[in-house]
């Protein structure tokens, strides 16, 4: 197929099975992404979590084709992006957008934040010139930026938070589907923090998105995440409703994830080593078995030999897991 | 905050580090900038000091000051008085000073990357380290140096000496740095924002570390963060400064049972929690810091605060010690004790 008929049945964007590697010459292939599905629906948050080198990244990068998954299906709206030629291919990048986690050196530092948030409409041929204006101003206004103001200014004289309130705008101009987040708030300060997520939810609603909310840090996926995937070297090992994700986790990573949190409670000093110091040095050389099982607490024989399989232990939670965190699910 | 429920800020007789009415200036083409502006607190050995802000709020700016390190065009005013270890640190020769940092008074920076030689391998930085402020022999380095990775918690430091920072991961860079500034056993360590740049994981693990080197050796320690849940769990005591002032200062366990401070307060709402309810928006500090070359008459949060009145704009609020605990604050109006 390289035409782009939309269902409006099942998911927005749907993964199926997605692998990701790159060759490194000498014989050595990093396995990034190893065999990840999910979907996402319209007006959804999933929120992605795990540690740098987890292949977070690479799969969000796998989504908007750049560069194509290795093997795998993207489907969005029912549509296989994989199997599209470029020219399809680029017809419909408009309906996926991404901000990324550096929100300054994304937007280019010699051209006025207008001409930067017009950019997307330019590259899709609207010629409308009064037009494109007008949705410039009106975009700015919804992200929370004065048109005024802002407009012929330079990325320069923005703070981060503003600036990544202009990436978002730019991200919306083509008004996409699917919005994929990757990182967006990891470089500021709690406080900036905290405005670009609460943005990030009232344009999910007002926009209708399907959004992919990529993140290291559990308790800021937590606010904006109707769902929430966690990844461990390359696989998703926990999938669940956010709210059982965080009352019940099922993998000891996730669980260890939790732990690692800072929070504002003296004398509740939650310091205990939750994982057994290892390094986590890239995916090439992948553990066998589990591929959690060298950090685990739990980790038993089996682990050390055969790879778990993601299960359904309640309704919409899923985990990879041998020997899940059972006690914390008959509570 | 740590192991001990403490309240008293002084522990020692006398402080390790003092400072008093530490003020900066720095001349830019925009004018003349404050980024500190009368700062004073004393720090005794074996505790930890967490310095508190958002960015911009000159608090990388207060710990340069203190390692004499400040950009150019900036100074520290005549009338700052920085103690260390007995010393008055604005008396002594650039000689003397280059004596001290690195051996009695040493820096992690927030981006590793950065704060390492790109083109010289981590274990020869360490060592280079090593050689110019202990007496540790020439042969005796490369042992020395995978000594102090391992005490920072690499699992193989002998495989990683030889290599440069790029073929390491952030948090495996970060450690280096850390190796470093603790090669030589100082009194203090100026921690900057050490663990922003990493992974959760990694940041906990770094600061478990810290506590654990700081239990062996009595160093003191000074923490930057933005993140007033990471100053909660590590520190003995809290600074949070605004506008290039402290604005509150107490124990840690006084300051999150009691915060006076609308400031603080808000940065407290700002913190991600995981108790928080799915889905709840976010409690956030409108508006932008104020500018250091500009700035307002009054108290320079009341252009963000939910509390200010009339005398807020007008006048500045000293910073005054309430008169249990050891905890200032400087706010007309503080927060009822429990409203916090």
């Amino acid at each position: 197929m390289t035409e782009f008929h939309p269902t409006e049945i099942g998911p927005v964007l749907e993964l199926r099975d997605i692998h990701v590697s790159f060759n490194l010459g000498r014989r050595q292939t990093v396995h990034a992404v190893s065999g990840v599905s999910f979907g996402i629906d319209r007006q959804e948050t999933l929120g992605l979590v795990g540690e740098s080198g987890c292949g977070k990244s690479s799969l969000a990068r796998a989504i908007v084709q750049l560069p194509p998954p290795t093997s795998g299906h993207v489907l969005l709206a029912g549509c296989d992006l994989t199997a599209m030629d470029a020219g399809a291919l680029r017809a419909i990048r408009s309906r996926i957008q991404m901000v990324f986690q550096d929100p300054v050196s994304s937007l280019n530092p010699g051209r006025r934040i207008g001409r930067s948030i017009a950019e997307p409409l330019r590259v899709m041929g609207v010629n409308d010139k009064a037009g494109i204006t007008s949705r410039v101003r009106r975009m700015m206004a919804a992200v929370g930026l004065d048109p005024g103001q802002h407009e012929d200014q330079f990325p320069g004289r923005l703070s981060g938070g503003q600036c990544q309130r202009v990436s978002i705008a730019r991200a919306l101009m083509t008004r996409p589907d699917v919005l994929i987040c990757d990182e967006p708030v990891s470089a500021m300060d709690v406080s900036v923090q905290a405005q670009i997520l609460n943005l990030l939810n009232t344009i999910k609603t007002d926009f209708g998105l399907a959004m992919l909310f990529i993140s290291h840090d559990l308790a800021v996926v937590k606010r904006v995440s109707d769902r929430v995937a966690v990844m461990y070297l390359g696989t998703v090992c926990e999938l669940a409703p956010a709210d059982i994700l965080y009352t019940r986790p099922a993998h000891p990573y996730t669980a260890a994830l939790l732990n690692a949190i800072p929070q504002p409670l003296p004398g509740n000093r939650r310091s205990t080593d939750s994982t057994v110091p290892y390094e986590i040095s890239s995916s090439i050389g992948l553990p066998s078995g589990c591929r959690f099982h060298p950090r685990c607490r739990q980790m038993k024989a089996l682990c050390v030999k055969q790879s778990p399989l993601m299960s359904e232990i309640e309704n919409g939670h899923h985990v990879a897991c041998h020997f899940p965190l059972l006690e914390n699910l008959s509570k | 905050m740590k192991d001990t429920m403490s309240t008293s800020i002084t522990a020692a007789a006398a402080p390790l580090l003092q400072v008093a009415d530490l003020s900066i200036r720095i001349n830019t083409p925009k004018g003349l900038v404050r980024p500190v502006d009368s700062v004073s607190f004393s720090l005794a050995s074996g505790r930890t000091l967490g310095i508190v802000g958002e960015s911009g709020c000159g608090k990388s700016m207060l710990c340069r000051a203190l390692i004499r390190l400040l950009p150019a065009g900036g100074h520290i005013t005549r009338n700052a008085k920085v103690h260390f270890n007995g010393v008055d640190m604005g008396a002594l020769s650039e000689k003397s000073l280059r004596l001290i940092r690195g051996r009695d008074m040493a820096m992690v920076f927030q981006n590793p990357m950065t704060a390492l030689n790109p083109v010289m391998r981590v274990g020869k930085q360490i060592g280079e380290n090593l050689r110019l402020h202990t007496a540790t022999a020439r042969k005796a380095v490369r042992d020395a140096t995978v000594n102090c990775l391992h005490q920072v918690g690499m699992v193989h430091p002998d495989r990683y000496v030889d290599c440069y920072p790029h073929q390491l991961s952030g948090g495996m860079r970060q450690r280096v740095a850390i190796a470093m500034a603790l090669c030589c056993r100082p009194q203090l360590l100026i921690a900057d924002e050490p663990t922003t740049a990493l992974d959760v994981t990694v940041q906990a693990e770094i600061l478990r570390r810290f506590n654990r080197l700081q239990g062996e050796s009595g160093m003191a320690i000074i923490l930057i963060t933005h993140n007033l849940a990471i100053a909660a769990n590590h520190t003995d005591e809290v600074a949070v400064m605004y506008g290039g002032k402290i604005v509150e200062h107490a124990p840690t366990g006084v300051l999150f049972s009691r915060m006076r401070h609308p400031y603080t307060r808000s940065l407290m709402d700002a913190v991600p929690r995981l108790d928080a309810v799915a889905g709840e928006p976010f409690l956030t500090i409108e508006g932008q810091p104020p500018d250091l070359s500009n700035p307002p008459a009054g108290c320079c949060f009341a252009d963000r605060c939910r509390y200010a009145r009339p005398l807020c704009r007008r006048a500045a609020p000293p910073l005054t010690c309430s008169n249990n605990d050891y905890h200032r604050f400087a706010c007309f109006f503080p927060l009822e004790e429990g409203e916090g």
